[in-house]
């Protein structure tokens, strides 16, 4: 017993201190997500027993269920241009303010700030500012030049690109934090050595800022280690088509995640939800496999 | 090397900083000025209002009154300050033996964890709410607390930080006899200080504006976090029954604690984040 202890030593005393950490993420998350993945292969609605059905759960929403097809492009459509707007406008606010030399902490302080307020105090912002009614911020300037008002969030076809516009334009806070955290990491030799040599703001932005940048963007944004910003975060969007739109008019601002959220909790299907859980699951998997094989190589040379 | 020329670019750039910094305070400003309107207030279409017609400061109270914002402020305080510590003792404790720790399946265990990232929380919402129920965590602030306390992201930051610290000055202290847990607490974790003020401040932040968890477990108006007081007026809303001035109020009062963290740490905040994403 003592050979024991004395060889196994940092085990035991490693093990004992993970033993409760370990415990309740084993029972809040394995055990859990394991749950989901056998609730998905039934009928389960809490009130009645389960019966297994195999994969028809998984057939009919991806071949049947015309409400989810809607939903996963509206999520595809989210997700690339909530990728797109808030990387690039991120990008190019955190060379400005990083450009400047005077008042640089007090643009970040006060273009980051946004990011903390919560989705129900910020999706009921934008949905003053988008107000269809005459009323509405916009529609309010847009009468100011005597335009009639727009119908934003309440004509089907413009319902989805209305919804996008404000986290899409305002959305940047976050990534431009980041991009400003790497951007001070770059040394000032560099810059000092561009200059010396004649070089151009347009070349040294190309050949230095964004090859250096590569990484930083690729491991911080991309990958999103801490999951608070990443490009599969647009995949997960919720709170706009949960508290404004109500995935209306007609279904035209459902996203997969509300689709879950409804089938879920409001009609009680839980095996049919937790099949569209483990779709959405294996949707984001395969983007974060891609990524990680497509820049491999950038993030090896840090 | 110093630039305070105002060339051309430097003047482009400010406008479009200060176009930008507008575009962002402008929604605050009317929120604020309307919170303050009297509840009979209607704008003429075609208005843009600067100021208020009047300072009425009786909003405030009738906002909390209607949303029962205080018993929301209390409960949230309470869930989210418990939280936080817990958790960040956790992942403290974790993150150190990751850290510093040689075992066998070391690796194993922090790989682990980190595929907990892949999977998105919205994939476990259904199972955590069954075993939310089970465990008689619906209706109760402990429902809020228990389910997230080993946070992934959490020990992600305690461990990349606490293997900047050197070896050396752990081994010397297990040298001068101290144990484990005095290790722990009188020198890794002042050591980490920064760390842990990341921890908390992201995670104080995400709680307090967390709504979708609560939404889901919660059916008792008495245990209503902060956020979904403010979702009486949503509903209000969708049936017809507008309070807009009094919603005004209510969004303004719920912002104080993030915004006061934010502004006193926010110096941190931008350390947190290379911490996090860059070491």
């Amino acid at each position: 017993m003592a050979a024991f202890k004395k060889k196994y030593k940092n085990e035991i005393v490693a093990y004992s201190l993970l033993a409760y950490p370990l415990l309740h993420w084993g029972v809040f998350f394995v055990i859990q997500f394991f749950r989901a993945f056998g609730l998905s292969f039934t009928d389960w609605d809490i009130f009645s027993e389960a019966n297994f059905v195999g994969f028809s759960n998984y057939t009919t929403i991806l071949f049947k269920d015309e409400v989810f097809r809607i939903a996963l492009i509206n999520t595809v459509l989210w997700a690339l241009a909530m990728a797109v707007g808030p990387l690039v406008i991120g990008f190019l606010v955190a060379l400005m303010v990083n450009h400047i030399s005077k008042g640089s902490v007090f643009f970040r302080t006060l273009l980051y700030w946004p990011a903390l307020i919560s989705k129900v105090v910020f999706t009921s912002i934008q949905e003053r500012i988008f107000s269809s009614s005459p009323y509405g911020l916009i529609n309010r300037l847009l009468g100011l030049f005597g335009v009639d008002a727009v119908a934003w969030f309440d004509n089907p076809d413009i319902a989805l690109p209305s919804l996008m516009l404000w986290p899409f334009l305002m959305g940047f806070s976050f990534p431009m934090l980041f991009f400003l955290a790497g951007l001070k990491q770059i040394p000032k030799t560099f810059y000092e050595a561009a200059e010396v040599d004649g070089a151009k703001k347009s070349t040294i932005l190309f050949k230095i800022t964004l090859p250096l940048m590569k990484p930083i963007i690729f491991l911080n944004l991309i990958l999103g280690m801490t999951g608070t910003f990443s490009l599969t975060e647009g995949f997960r969007a919720l709170a706009p088509m949960q508290l404004i739109t109500k995935g209306g008019p007609i279904h035209a601002t459902y996203s997969v995640v509300y689709k879950i959220y409804t089938d879920g909790f409001d009609k009680y299907q839980m095996g049919y939800a937790s099949a569209m859980s483990f779709i959405l699951f294996a949707i984001i998997l395969i983007m974060t496999i891609i990524q990680f094989k497509i820049q491999g190589e950038q993030v090896s040379y840090e | 090397m110093k630039r305070s020329k105002p060339t051309a670019l430097n003047i482009c750039i400010y406008t479009l900083l200060i176009i930008l910094a507008l575009l962002q305070i402008f929604p605050f400003y009317f929120t604020i000025i309307r919170s303050f309107q009297p509840e009979s207030f209607f704008e003429r279409a075609t208005e843009l209002k600067f100021l208020p017609e009047s300072w009425n400061f009786e909003n405030y109270p009738e906002a909390w009154r209607r949303a029962r914002l205080g018993r929301g402020y209390l409960n949230s305080l309470f869930y989210v300050s418990v939280f936080t510590f817990i958790s960040a003792m956790i992942a403290m404790m974790v993150g150190y033996v990751l850290a510093k720790k040689e075992f066998r399946g070391k690796n194993f265990v922090f790989l682990m964890f980190l595929s907990t990232l892949m999977v998105p929380y919205e994939t476990l919402l259904i199972p955590n709410f069954l075993m939310a129920r089970d465990l008689y965590l619906t209706d109760k602030l402990a429902g809020l607390i228990i389910p997230g306390l080993v946070s992934i992201m959490g020990i992600f930051i305690a461990k990349q930080f606490m293997e900047t610290i050197p070896d050396s000055i752990v081994e010397s202290s297990v040298l001068d006899g101290a144990g484990e847990f005095q290790i722990f607490y009188k020198i890794i974790m002042p050591m980490s200080k920064p760390a842990l003020a990341t921890y908390c401040i992201l995670t104080f932040t995400d709680k307090w504006n967390e709504y979708i968890w609560p939404l889901i477990i919660l059916n008792e108006p008495s245990k209503f976090p902060v956020q979904l007081s403010l979702l009486y007026f949503v509903d209000r809303h969708a049936t017809g029954d507008y309070l807009a001035t009094l919603q005004q109020a209510a969004i303004i009062s719920t912002l104080l604690p993030v915004v006061i963290i934010y502004f006193i740490f926010q110096k941190k905040f931008v350390e947190g984040i290379s911490i996090t994403g860059l070491k």
